[in-house]
């Protein structure tokens, strides 16, 4: 077998980015799927903020003036700027600790690894944007051209200076950082209980998904009442802390269930384990909306539904993670699906949302046990 | 070329206040096979990383084949293989992209060939294209091994890397290791089997607390192999107890 000589991280990247396409070409049904259900969730998307365009990209908008045009711009290159260092110091701080670490590779090379790798993930991102820019001045009546230029200006700007900014120091240690993220879990907590108590504490240190809430206000119709929207950005920042809740749970629950597999413990007993600890927090944060939510003006019956559907929701994604649980790469997919049934009974049944709810939850029940 | 190919001298380590090594000497010359034993939390594995500037040293200094690891650490690491804990090897890779990748860290241009024999003679050729994640224990210990000893560097540092291995490619790899020191390479081999102690090592260390407690050296070790195989591991767990006794 030839190879080139080259950089060993770069080699390592080309390696694994082979074998997963060959996985995808020889998995062809499912990759086709994922991707259908991928490009149908991006199309929905793009569907629900089609009338936001025009209103965004409008030319007399105070946004759109050549000052806060520029200002919008220089945030977004800053933005990417620091995301894209803080990914190369997170690299450098895994790399410290990895398979090549202690073979002869010259520090410059690695760096020049990292900086490729970041790079090129921010110019992909950058890319998207400017195509999603792109979309929304064909679909926008008279964009601002001072938008549609700024916009894709940091996009570039951002991407070009990661690639040429310094990495500056390595983050903690990922060794340190689980050191730091240890709990005391109360002395009397016994058993299985001890699974749902060790995730209660480390779940305060989230939420990592927060960021995607700043463009959430996106989603809302141009008709949106102003008195509303504190409201549903309250409802956005808090589906998103749950989550990350469930993406940190789930990492969790895997774990366990591959060192407990062995035991004869029912999956069930397992699952029950958590639930104490997702409850406490999902309800709490419920609680919180609601009265948030009145507090600001809804009606109490109004505030309280929405309250509870937010914590119906967390529920059925909850047992979408545990209806996968032996097969977790179907998990995006299962939640996609159930997302899907149910913003379509909405849109076709409303009265059939609960209906719809309650089979998704007990067939992805009736999974997870089986 | 030094004849020694590690030197360490008033090694210290510590993870906050937990002091992990406090003091260590250690030489390891050409043809020298020191196996390193000690109980479970005696700074084993900790002195390994640290000889392998995986772990910062807080006092002390480390040469490899004379080249300081703190001043040049990358003509130290041109001089000694590491075999990596098979939990961290690439799980996305197949056995042979890993190699290829560590063959290119070492500025080879192809996989060597004494690597492919040695894996053949491993039994592991037959898992070599496969995905590393899809490999057996056993399989990603012998790639990690593998990777530690591609390049033939001089120096071979070894943790606990008989584990998980079937009795074939454990005879295999004593066969290895021990042709390697006739050619003058050196090997440190951190282990718990005792009982490969008498016809494998040359040289044993035995590390308790942090602290080398006693050494053993050529002739006791070649006097145990013909006259009582198992004295070895009567004089460990004799000092560890005398070491708890004081």
């Amino acid at each position: 077998m030839r190879i080139a000589p080259t950089n060993p991280d770069l080699l390592l990247h080309h390696y694994a980015w082979r074998n997963r396409t060959a996985l995808w070409r020889a998995q062809i049904a499912e990759s086709a799927f994922t991707a259908s259900a991928l490009l149908a969730f991006i199309g929905f998307g793009l569907w629900v903020v089609d009338p936001q365009w025009t209103v965004l990209l409008r030319s007399d908008a105070s946004w759109a003036r050549p000052l806060p045009a520029t200002l919008l711009a220089l945030t977004l290159a800053t933005l990417l700027l620091l995301r894209g260092r803080a990914q190369r110091r997170a690299l450098a701080s895994v790399e410290r600790n990895d398979w090549l670490a202690a073979l002869p590779i010259e520090p410059d090379l690695r760096r020049q690894a990292r900086r490729h790798r970041v790079a090129l993930a921010t110019a992909a991102s950058a890319l998207a944007m400017v195509a999603v820019i792109a979309w929304a001045a064909s679909r926008a009546e008279q964009p601002a051209i001072t938008l549609l230029i700024a916009l894709p200006a940091g996009a570039v700007l951002g991407s070009v200076g990661v690639w040429l900014i310094p990495e500056g120091r390595a983050a903690r240690s990922p060794v340190s950082r689980a050191r730091a993220a240890a709990v005391n879990i109360a002395a009397e907590t016994r058993g299985l209980e001890l699974l749902g108590a060790a995730l209660e504490p480390a779940v305060a240190r989230l939420p990592k998904g927060a960021p995607w809430v700043a463009g959430s206000f996106m989603l809302l119709p141009p008709s949106t009442p102003s008195i509303a929207i504190p409201g549903l950005m309250l409802l956005f920042t808090a589906a998103s802390l749950l989550l990350d809740l469930i993406v940190h749970w789930r990492a969790r629950f895997l774990a366990d269930q591959s060192w407990l597999a062995a035991q004869p413990l029912p999956a069930a007993r397992l699952f029950n384990a958590y639930l104490g600890a997702l409850a406490k927090r999902a309800t709490l944060l419920s609680l919180v909306v609601g009265a948030c939510l009145h507090a600001l003006g809804a009606p109490a019956v109004f505030a309280w539904l929405l309250a509870l559907a937010l914590w119906l929701l967390f529920a059925d994604a909850v047992l979408c993670a545990f209806a996968t649980r032996l097969t977790p790469w179907q998990f995006p997919m299962l939640l996609m699906l159930h997302g899907a049934a149910l913003l379509a009974s909405l849109q076709v049944l409303p009265p059939a949302v609960p209906l719809v709810l309650l089979a998704c939850a007990v067939l992805a029940w009736r999974r997870g046990v089986r | 070329m030094s004849d020694k190919l590690l030197e360490v001298r008033g090694l210290h380590l510590r993870f906050g206040e937990n002091h992990v090594l406090r003091g260590v000497d250690l030489d390891i010359a050409r043809g020298q096979l020191l196996g390193l034993v000690g109980p479970n939390g005696s700074g084993k594995t900790s002195l390994i990383r640290a000889i392998t500037g995986l772990l910062p040293m807080h006092a002390g200094s480390l040469r490899v084949a004379g080249n300081e690891l703190a001043a040049d650490p990358l003509a130290a690491r041109r001089n000694f293989g590491f075999a990596p804990d098979p939990a961290r090897l690439p799980a996305a890779l197949t056995g042979r992209q890993a190699l290829s990748v560590t063959a290119a860290a070492r500025g080879l241009a192809d996989v060597p060939e004494s690597a492919l024999t040695l894996c053949e003679r491993l039994g592991a050729s037959r898992w070599l294209d496969q995905r590393i994640e899809s490999c057996s224990l056993g399989t990603r210990q012998k790639f990690a091994i593998l990777i530690g000893l591609t390049g033939d560097p001089p120096l071979l540092v070894l943790d606990e890397v008989m584990n998980g291995l079937d009795p074939i490619s454990s005879h295999e790899l004593k066969l290895e290791l021990i042709e390697r020191c006739e050619r003058g390479c050196g090997v440190l081999l951190a282990t718990h089997g005792l009982e490969i102690a008498p016809t494998l090592l040359t040289h044993a260390a035995l590390l308790h607390d942090g602290r080398i407690l006693h050494r053993w050296g050529a002739e006791e070790l070649t006097a145990w192999r013909h006259a009582d195989p198992g004295a070895f591991e009567r004089a460990v767990v004799a000092a560890l107890r005398a070491e708890v006794a004081r």
